[in-house]
């Protein structure tokens, strides 16, 4: 089999960034100065960023410089050096007039022969709905349990006043036969009661 | 024998003066919030304090907590939560509602027993 020759670093530049422009997701191309050769098309409507001033511009100039962040640009450098790798780098897009996004950054460095031009790929997810809708759950779990123990406490109440009534009638009446009824009764109230209690959550 | 009795519903109250009277108990105190329990405590040491745990507003065992900072009570926990007791206050005796007069006199006793003990 013949090995394919490596093809010219235009070439490998032009097929990265037909990668990265037709990706779904958020995608930048970098170079190794941190400059963006190309981005998705997601990557600018996600963000706000108009595509036409994208290339050529440092990460950290993009829009407002929300994207100047010193540990992004250190890990993206130690990336491009091959001494790292961004696998889930989760930071905060403060953007002026806008809510606070997190986000989750991964970087990679393109291997491609022994060609001299490095490039990166970065990948920016946006997790600020996941996270919010993770908190709405473990706030309504919360909840659920909150009520869960009102609804136990009320219903152990409520069957404490009925057997506290009929006991203390028990004790009243004169009629011996009115007493066994009232006993009975009684009885049956703690029945439901050990009932109650077998079904109540651990917790 | 004075008996403060921590419990929110009175029909509930009434059935643990009840079974207190029928172990020897003479004088009693109601409360019916933690803030009640402690100013009540305060106001007359009891021999024995009974406290439900969910309180109108309040939660007994921090009330139990205050008053036996001050100078330790035996407390018999009659309460429909018996998980927070038994989390917070592990060493104290526990009725778990709905009780009956038999039982409740039993834990009065155990309860009294260990304060002599």
């Amino acid at each position: 089999m013949v090995e394919p020759r490596p093809l010219p670093n235009e070439t490998v530049t032009s097929l990265a960034m037909a990668l990265v422009q037709s990706s779904k997701a958020p995608l930048l191309l970098l170079d190794d100065d941190v400059v963006v050769i190309g981005a998705s098309t997601s990557f600018c409507n996600t963000f706000n960023l108009d595509p036409a001033t994208m290339a050529h511009r440092r990460l950290a100039d993009l829009g407002a410089g929300e994207w100047d962040v010193p540990q992004l640009n250190s890990l993206l450098l130690a990336t491009v050096a091959g001494a790292a790798e961004i696998d889930a780098y989760e930071m905060d897009l403060v953007r002026e007039g806008k809510a606070t996004c997190r986000l989750i950054l991964s970087a990679h460095k393109l291997d491609y022969f022994d060609t001299d031009k490095v490039r990166v790929v970065l990948a920016a997810t946006d997790v600020t709905a996941t996270r919010l809708a993770e908190k709405q759950k473990d706030d309504l779990v919360r909840e659920k349990h909150v009520l869960l123990q009102e609804l136990q406490h009320r219903v152990a109440n409520s069957l404490q006043i009925i057997a506290s009534v009929l006991m203390q009638s028990a004790r009243r009446v004169q009629s011996e036969e009115t007493r066994v009824h009232l006993h009975d009764a009684h009885s049956r109230v703690m029945s439901i009661a050990t009932l109650q209690n077998s079904w109540r959550s651990p917790s | 024998m004075h008996a403060l009795i921590i419990e929110d519903e009175s029909l509930i109250a009434i059935a643990i003066e009840d079974a207190l009277r029928d172990c020897g108990f003479t004088s009693f105190a109601f409360a019916v919030s933690a803030e009640e329990a402690v100013t009540a405590a305060a106001g007359k040491c009891p021999d024995l304090i009974t406290a439900d745990v969910e309180l109108r507003p309040g939660c007994g065992i921090t009330a139990v907590q205050a008053i036996c900072s001050e100078q330790p009570v035996p407390v018999l926990f009659i309460t429909g939560s018996p998980a927070q007791v038994r989390m917070r206050m592990p060493a104290h005796t526990l009725v778990e509602k709905p009780f009956s007069a038999d039982c409740i006199m039993q834990a009065i006793k155990v309860a009294m027993e260990s304060r002599d003990g």
